[in-house]
């Protein structure tokens, strides 16, 4: 087994499809927050912002990239452009470099404003400079492809030590184990809509999702090495969703979306593609059928 | 023994494997004798080039002492040897440009037969036993140091994001500084205990006159305090794709860090809590820090309200916290608007020059 997962790493770049959509995530989760943030720049990043008064945290670079407003909003003009680039798969390799470069930039200049995805960010990045193109289609055994196979591990295990970590902390709380963690979460205004306000009220859904939260985060690591795997990822992409909805964390929503993505095997994307096209297919037949029925039904 | 084992078979096997990979145009006709993966087809390398290559093998790039040409091939092209290139199955063979034509003029022949002689020489070079072993090696140790730094920087990373453990106390010195350098991270996300309070900034606009009488001991009277957090909030719950959550960060994130201080310092709170003078200096020292840090954003969030709202004649202001608990779970249907609590954090003298948010300028308190 060591030796043909060994051979295996050496010889073919795994899971190339969870890698493209970790990128599409992670790009359109950066334009989003930077076309969302484009107004206040001045207030947040620029020379005379927030985050002026406190030069000791920038770094140089961050300091002399943020020292105009014309140069504040161009650094975040070439974030989303190569986010978009990530995005398309355009020069993936390069542009995941210079994208790192430049997130660590703009998170020295004003580290106040982060959230959970942001933090997600800075750590996957890193990985995702080892991870072969997006539009290689040919590949020569080695090194390149065992590095983006390490890269890809790692991305995973980074993931598990996510959902791990956070369950970890979940069981330790009262609130969790009591069942009304969620309830407490959802009439804290800044992580609630008036729906999930009152939805969280009733004793049944309250802790039915606060508990599948725990079960869910804390069996990741495990489930997603088993026939699981698929059923987990559905759960977790629900999950974010919600938490996109209903608590408007929407740029951390769309990374961990993508971070499940990445353990999804090349075989499994292109039975879901296959899925998707035969549902396609037969939607536009009974489409086309309607009214050749309806036809039919006037004779 | 079972492990060494382990490990020769290991290696032996990878540096089998190895020696027909991949670093130099050498792996080529490795890869093309083996079979395809994935549905991808492999060609021998010689059947892949394109057809007029074939008059233009010298043997100055050939590739090792597998490659071998078809029969056509060599009818077609007296060589002693194949050119064959590492852009292999890409199409174009590198260097092709360079390529005197073969056989045909004799004295471009007597030309390149130098350049021969020095190739075959390298080609000596390369393929003796020790060059060979130090090739192995130099690309087990790649293979063996990459692996091996994923495993420690994984385990460095589980080590830091874990609570606090007697085990992670003895090398916490170690841990915290190398992982906060390169990879930091806190994945608490709303645990142990989630946020279960609304806060908000309440800023009071102050002229020169009215910060005299604060400094000479005057009380600041309880009107004309804005809320400027929770006008960012309505709009966040209103209007999802807005910046709205990103300018209220900064005034939430600084109101905790004065406080209760930055996560770091919990170690040292409960350490304090046990009777720990050393600890209890420390904390108090380093949270006057954390304080003097966040009052100037703070200050500067405030001043930004001011002058954006038309205070045009503020000269300081000052600073109020307000908590709002939740209601517990079983006063959930409770209809009583829970009772706010005031913290104050002071009154500076505003900073002129901050950047407006545009968000303010319509606010009515």
């Amino acid at each position: 087994v060591i030796r043909s997962t060994f051979d295996r790493l050496l010889h073919e770049p795994l899971h190339r499809s969870g890698q493209r959509a970790l990128q599409l995530a992670l790009g359109a989760m950066i334009c989003f927050r930077v076309i969302t943030e484009w107004p206040a720049i001045s207030y947040l990043f620029g020379p005379h912002s927030i985050a002026s008064i406190e030069p000791s945290v920038s770094s140089y670079l961050a300091a002399k990239a943020f020292s105009t407003d014309f140069r504040a909003h161009a650094t975040l003009a070439i974030e989303a452009g190569l986010a978009s680039c990530l995005a398309l798969g355009f020069a993936t390799r390069w542009a995941t470099i210079a994208l790192l470069l430049v997130v660590k930039i703009v998170f020295a200049r004003q580290p106040w404003i982060l959230d959970g995805g942001d933090n997600v960010v800075g750590v996957v990045l890193p990985y995702m400079c080892f991870l072969l193109p997006a539009r290689t289609k040919n590949w020569h055994a080695g090194i390149r492809v065992w590095l983006h196979n390490l890269g890809v591990i790692a991305i995973i295990a980074q993931t598990c030590i996510i959902y791990w970590t956070a369950g970890f902390y979940k069981i330790q709380g009262s609130m969790w184990t009591g069942g009304t963690a969620l309830y407490a979460i959802s009439q804290v205004d800044l992580f609630s809509t008036p729906l999930s306000s009152a939805m969280f009220k009733n004793p049944w859904i309250v802790t039915i999702c606060t508990y599948a939260t725990m079960i869910h985060q804390i069996w990741f690591p495990i489930a997603i090495f088993t026939r699981l795997r698929p059923l987990w990822i559905a759960v977790g992409t629900m999950f974010h969703i919600s938490i996109a909805i209903l608590m408007g964390l929407l740029p951390f929503s769309i990374i961990m979306m993508g971070m499940e993505w990445v353990t999804l095997r090349d075989a499994e994307f292109a039975y879901l593609g296959r899925s998707l096209s035969r549902s396609r297919q037969f939607i536009t037949r009974a489409i086309r059928l309607r009214p050749s029925l309806a036809r039919a039904g006037q004779r | 023994m079972v492990g060494i084992s382990t490990y020769q078979w290991l290696l032996g096997g990878a540096t089998r494997r190895l020696g027909r990979l991949s670093l130099t145009s050498s792996s080529e006709p490795a890869l093309a004798q083996r079979p395809a993966r994935s549905g991808r087809p492999r060609e021998p390398l010689w059947e892949q080039r394109p057809a007029h290559s074939a008059q233009r093998s010298c043997g100055l790039w050939t590739m090792g002492p597998r490659a071998k040409p078809s029969r056509s091939r060599r009818l077609a092209a007296p060589s002693t040897s194949v050119w064959t290139t590492s852009s292999g199955n890409r199409g174009t063979p590198r260097g092709a440009s360079k390529l005197p034509a073969y056989g045909h003029d004799r004295a471009m022949q007597r030309e390149a037969a130098p350049m021969r002689r020095a190739a075959s020489v390298l080609r000596a070079v390369r393929q003796h036993w020790v060059a060979r072993l130090a090739r192995r090696a130099f690309r087990m140790a790649i293979l063996a140091g990459t692996a091996s730094g994923l495993v420690l920087h994984l385990l460095l990373t589980v080590a830091y994001v874990l609570p606090l453990t007697p085990a992670k106390m003895k090398y916490e010195g170690i841990v915290d500084p190398v992982v906060r350098a390169y990879a930091d991270q806190k994945w608490s996300l709303f645990a142990p205990a989630p946020l279960a309070v609304n806060e908000s900034l309440l800023v009071k606009c102050i002229s020169e006159p009215e910060y005299g009488q604060v400094r000479n001991g005057g009380q600041l009277g309880s009107d004309a305090w804005a809320d400027i957090t929770r006008p960012l909030v309505l709009a966040h719950r209103d209007k999802r794709l807005a910046p709205y959550d990103r300018l209220q960060r900064p005034q939430g994130a600084r109101l905790r860090e004065f406080f209760t201080g930055s996560y770091d310092l919990i170690s040292w709170h409960h350490a304090c809590a046990k009777g720990s003078e050393e600890a209890c200096r420390f904390e108090s020292e380093v949270m006057r820090l954390y304080r003097v840090d966040a009052a100037n954003v703070l200050t500067a969030i405030a001043s930004s309200f001011c002058f954006e709202v038309g205070h045009s004649n503020t000269f300081a202001v000052a600073l109020r916290l307000r908590e709002i608990p939740v209601k517990p779970w079983s006063r959930r249907y409770d209809s009583s608007p829970s009772e706010p609590m005031d913290f104050d954090i002071g009154t500076f003298p505003a900073v002129r020059g901050i950047a407006p948010s545009n968000v303010f300028a319509s606010y009515r308190p």
